[in-house]
Formats: C-alpha cells, structure tokens, sequence
C-alpha cells in the first residue's frame, strides 16, 4: 500500500515533468529566449566575432531612413498585393472545380497537390529554366502562339517580382484548395437543393449561399496567405541567385526582389549586422502580429458562421 | 424541357468540367516532364528550336554525373539521414509532450499549453539569429552529425506536440483505467496503450516532419558549410550557381531532390495532405 502511494505521489507531482522535459527545454532555449534575445540585440550593434554595443534605437531609426529598406518593404507589399488576390482566387477556383463528385477526381486533387509537397529549391531551379528568356520552354510557346518576344521574367527588374508571384502561386494553390475544399464540403447539401427549388442558378447559388458560408474559411486562406508572403525566402534565394563569381546578390535584378526576409537573411548572415537584421526581423513579428489581430477584429463583422 | 435534352446538357457540362480538369493538370504535370526531359538531354540539344519533348538519344550518363561526379548520392545520404532523426525525434518528444498535455494534470498545464501555441505563431526570422548564435556558441556549424538541423525540431516540435494531444484526447478513459488495473505504470498507459492506438497520428507527423526536414533550404545555409556535408536542397541551390554546370544536370539534380518525396506521396498522399493542412490550422 505504501508503494502505491509513493507511485501515485510520483505519478501526480514528477511524471507530467518527465514527460515536459524536452519541450520545455525546446521552448527556453530554441523559442523564448530567442524572441527576447533578438530583441535585446535589435538595440545593439552586433557581430559575433567582433561583438557589439548598445546603441538605443539607431537600428530602427535606421531602418526609416534607409534607402534599401525602403525599396524593400515595397517589394514585400507588392508581392503581397498581388500573390494575395491570385492565389486565393486560383485556390478557390480549383477548389470548386474539384468539388465535384466525378470519377478520377481524386487523382485530379492529388496532382493539383503535388507541388505543395516539393522542393522549393527543385521547384525554383525547374522554373528557372522553363522562363528563361532566350531558351525556356515557356518564351518558346509565347512565341509558337502569338508570335512575339516574351518577357524577360526573371532577367528585368521590371517583370521578375511578378514572376516570383505567379511561380509561387502555381506552387502553392493545391495547398487553399485542400482547406477551400474542406469549406465547401462543410455547405449544407439542404440549403443548395432548395436553392436550386426557388429557382437560383449555378452563379447566383454561389454568391448567394455558397460564398457567404464559406467566409471563415476564406477569412483564414486570407489570413495565411498574407502572413506566408511577407514571409517568403526560399523561392526568391533560388530564383535571384546570380552565378558563383557573377557579383550581385540575392533579390536582384537591381534589388527589385529584395524582400523583407531576404533583407534579414543578408544583414544578419552575409553582412553580420545581426542587430539591424534583428530590428528587421522585430517590424515582421509587428506586421504579423497587427494583421492576425486586425483580422481577428474584422472576422465579427464579415464572417457568417453557421 | 425533354430528358434527351438535359441529358446532353449534363454531359455537355461533364466534358466542359474534365476539359478544365485536364488543362489544369498539365500545367502541373508540364513543368516536372521538362525537367525529366532536360535531364536525359546531351549539353548540345539544350536550345534547340523547336524544343524536342523525347531526346533523340537518352544521356542517362547525365545522372551518374549529378550523383557520383556532383556528390549527389553523398547529399542523398545526407538529407535521408537528417530527415530520418528529424522525423524519428519528434515522435518521441512530440508524444511525450501531446501525452502530457491531453491527460496529465499538473499545475500550469493550460498556461503551457496556451504559451506553446503562441510560439507557433511568432515567426521562425525573429528567432533564428539567436539560434545561429547557439550554435556558433557550441560549435556545431558543420558539425559532423548534423545536429543544428536535428536537435531545434526534436524539442521544439510545437506542431507535433499539438497534434498529437488532440489525437489522443480521442482515446477512451475507459482503456486508460484498464491499463491501471492491469498494473501499468503511467509511462506503461503512455507506451503501451496510447502509442499503439495513435498509429495514423504518429504516421502523419513523421511523414510531416520528414517532408519539412527534407525541403528545408534556410537551416542548411546556415549551418552546412563543407561539400561532404550539404543536404540536397543547399547541395542544389549552390549546383545551380555554378557557372559551367548545364540545365540538363541541374534538372537531373532537381529531379534526385524531388524523387524520393514524390513515391512517398504517391503511396501516403492522405498522411501528406493531413499533416499539411493540419500545420496550416494552427495559426
């Protein structure tokens, strides 16, 4: 009887810490005291081998004066500007079109999926390749259909932030088309037939009834979807990359796809001026934070939960 | 209106939706059959006009390059190894802590809990520069067992963790005070009971945690260095920088990058798909 006490003792007050151990290490060391040592750092000048100072708000103050950083948080709205639109809308088509009871179905989603899955530095170099402006298999088309030049993509400053749009956007749609897919199936089977009773077409059915119901689900694919662009990295280090020994960096042409995250990357790894890039990294968590809220506010108005 | 005619109608409107089906696809598919072409090309054929979709002749030779040659295998060897521990060390740390979460009751559980959700959402770039200090600090850049990539997702597995607390909130109390009964230990109900019933669960997040291992690029960069010791994704990314390397090898090497993930898929799609927008979900 004793021994079984002294087990229940343990199981109550020891066993649950046991079972805590790594993730409450995990979480000190490689989460909480990360986000505070960053933003210690971001009031300092800081380079690991040559240490730093403190140096009060300099960083931020920097970042409203500089130039570059200026260039670059346009670059991360307009990226997000226009990925936000096309991807959601391209999302929600397929989702419809899949949502579909029709044989091979299945298969359709799961190539509609495939890209999610892959590489983004495979997919990155595969995309280099079809746009390239002189030998790429897309140009080639443009020139067999239409006959003219296609664009430079990725080669001008001009084009090569909407290209990383629209590759991203064929990488990623399978993936709102999955939750899309979730919403739509969620629409009350009763409300579309009797929809469909009164009269109402295909369109005026999805206006009416499909689209309202699936507002939180559209709230949320917005919600991702503008969080996962102002965070993008892996696509545009890929694609922007010049050639060992070309001069330049990464974001280019002429820094026109220099984003946010790139600007962090490449103030904290390549310049080591990891407070200023740690200041950068702090106006992210701001941004982020600001429009999971704002958003959070907004949703009592618009979202039509059932 | 006559049946004859909605009948046409309905298969008029059936083709219609399986001609967008088909059209969609192949901007899928086109892009992956390049690459496979472009990677059995000779060097000669790259800017041929028009674009020969079959090589004439196949360079297989152009793999054996890419793997032995470009180092490849040695970064395939890599980037399985990595992707294994990632995968096999968030079972068991993610489980432990789902386990906890789900079905221990202790002081500040729900704080925790709550705190541990709330990290998922803050942004891996403002916690990365202090991470890339830790590891400079231990001496782990390049490290030979890879741990920079492994160590941070064993414990650190917030998504894991709350996945699988959900999973097992599903299990019956009844099977968990049958356990007791039997004499089992809480670590026994954990291993014995909980474990066993949660195979879908656990086979979602390894295939979630190995695909995220497998196609990290930004933790390589950093902390990868010597060409023994890229994964594929770094390995790639820097193939494609060199000057005097072809497209049909880059192609050859995305392909290798893409390969073993893409039969997985075929054979596991739902354990993707799950894992996926499950990840999504959280925040």
């Amino acid at each position: 009887m004793p021994n079984n006490l002294i087990a229940g003792r343990f199981e109550r007050r020891v066993a649950p810490y046991i079972f805590l151990l790594p993730m409450l290490v995990g979480l000190l060391v490689f989460r909480l005291g990360p986000v505070i040592w960053s933003f210690l750092l971001s009031f300092q000048t800081y380079n690991p081998f040559q240490g730093g100072e403190w140096i009060g708000l300099s960083n931020y103050r920097e970042l409203l004066t500089d130039l570059d950083f200026r260039q670059t948080f346009g670059n991360t709205l307009k990226f997000t500007l226009l990925y936000l639109p096309l991807g959601v809308m391209s999302s929600l088509a397929l989702a419809l079109l899949v949502n579909n009871r029709l044989r091979g179905i299945i298969l359709f989603r799961a190539v509609y999926f495939l890209p999610v899955i892959s590489a983004v530095a495979a997919i990155g170099t595969i995309w280099a390749w079809l746009l390239n402006p002189l030998y790429g298999l897309v140009n080639h088309l443009i020139k067999v259909v239409s006959g003219l030049t296609g664009p430079e993509w990725l080669g001008s400053p001009k084009t090569a932030l909407l290209t990383l749009v629209l590759v991203n956007v064929w990488r990623t749609m399978g993936y709102a088309m999955v939750i899309f897919l979730a919403g739509l199936q969620d629409v009350p089977q009763e409300l579309l037939d009797a929809a469909r009773v009164d009269g109402a077409g295909k369109i005026k059915t999805f206006f009416r009834i499909t689209f309202p119901l699936l507002s939180p689900t559209t709230f949320f694919v917005i919600i991702i979807t503008i969080i996962r662009s102002f965070q993008i990295f892996d696509l545009v280090y890929i694609m922007t990359a010049p050639a060992a020994g070309e001069g330049g960096t990464v974001g280019g042409p002429a820094n026109s796809t220099n984003v946010l995250v790139i600007s962090i990357f490449q103030n904290a790894f390549k310049w080591y001026r990891m407070g200023y890039g740690a200041a950068q990294a702090y106006i992210l968590f701001l941004l982020v934070a600001a429009i999971t809220l704002i958003n959070f506010r907004l949703q009592k108005r618009w979202v039509h939960y059932q | 209106m006559s049946t004859a005619s909605t009948r046409a109608q309905r298969i008029f409107g059936k083709t219609l939706l399986y001609a967008a089906l088909s059209l969609i696809a192949l901007t899928v598919i086109v892009p992956f059959l390049w690459m496979l072409s472009t990677s059995l090309k000779g060097s000669g054929v790259l800017a041929e006009v028009p674009p020969r979709w079959i090589p004439e002749i196949f360079h297989w030779k152009n793999y054996s390059d890419t793997l032995i040659k470009h180092h490849f295998l040695r970064y395939s060897v890599n980037s399985v190894y990595v992707a294994v521990m990632v995968a096999l060390g968030q079972l068991l740390t993610c489980s432990l802590a789902g386990f906890a979460f789900a079905r221990l009751r202790f002081p500040g559980r729900d704080l925790l809990f709550g705190l541990l959700l709330a990290t998922m959402m803050i942004p891996l770039q403002v916690m990365i520069i202090p991470e890339f200090l830790i590891m400079l600090g231990l001496g782990w850049i390049d490290h030979p067992l890879f741990l920079p990539l492994i160590v941070p997702s064993w414990l650190a597995g917030a998504f894991g963790t709350f996945m699988l607390r959900q999973f097992f909130m599903t299990v019956p109390r009844e099977l968990e005070d049958a356990g007791r009964i039997d004499g089992c230990s809480i670590f026994g109900i954990y291993f014995r009971i909980f474990l066993p019933l949660s195979m879908p669960a656990l086979a979602t997040l390894f295939i979630f945690a190995f695909m995220s291992s497998w196609n990290d690029l930004l933790r390589p960069i950093l902390y990868l260095s010597s060409q023994a010791r890229m994964t594929l994704t770094i390995g790639l990314a820097n193939f494609t920088r060199q000057y005097d390397v072809n497209e049909n090898l880059k192609m050859a090497g995305s392909l290798i990058t893409l390969l073993p993930l893409t039969v997985v898929y075929a054979f596991a799609q739902k354990y993707f798909v799950r894992g996926i927008t499950m990840s999504g979900l959280k925040g």
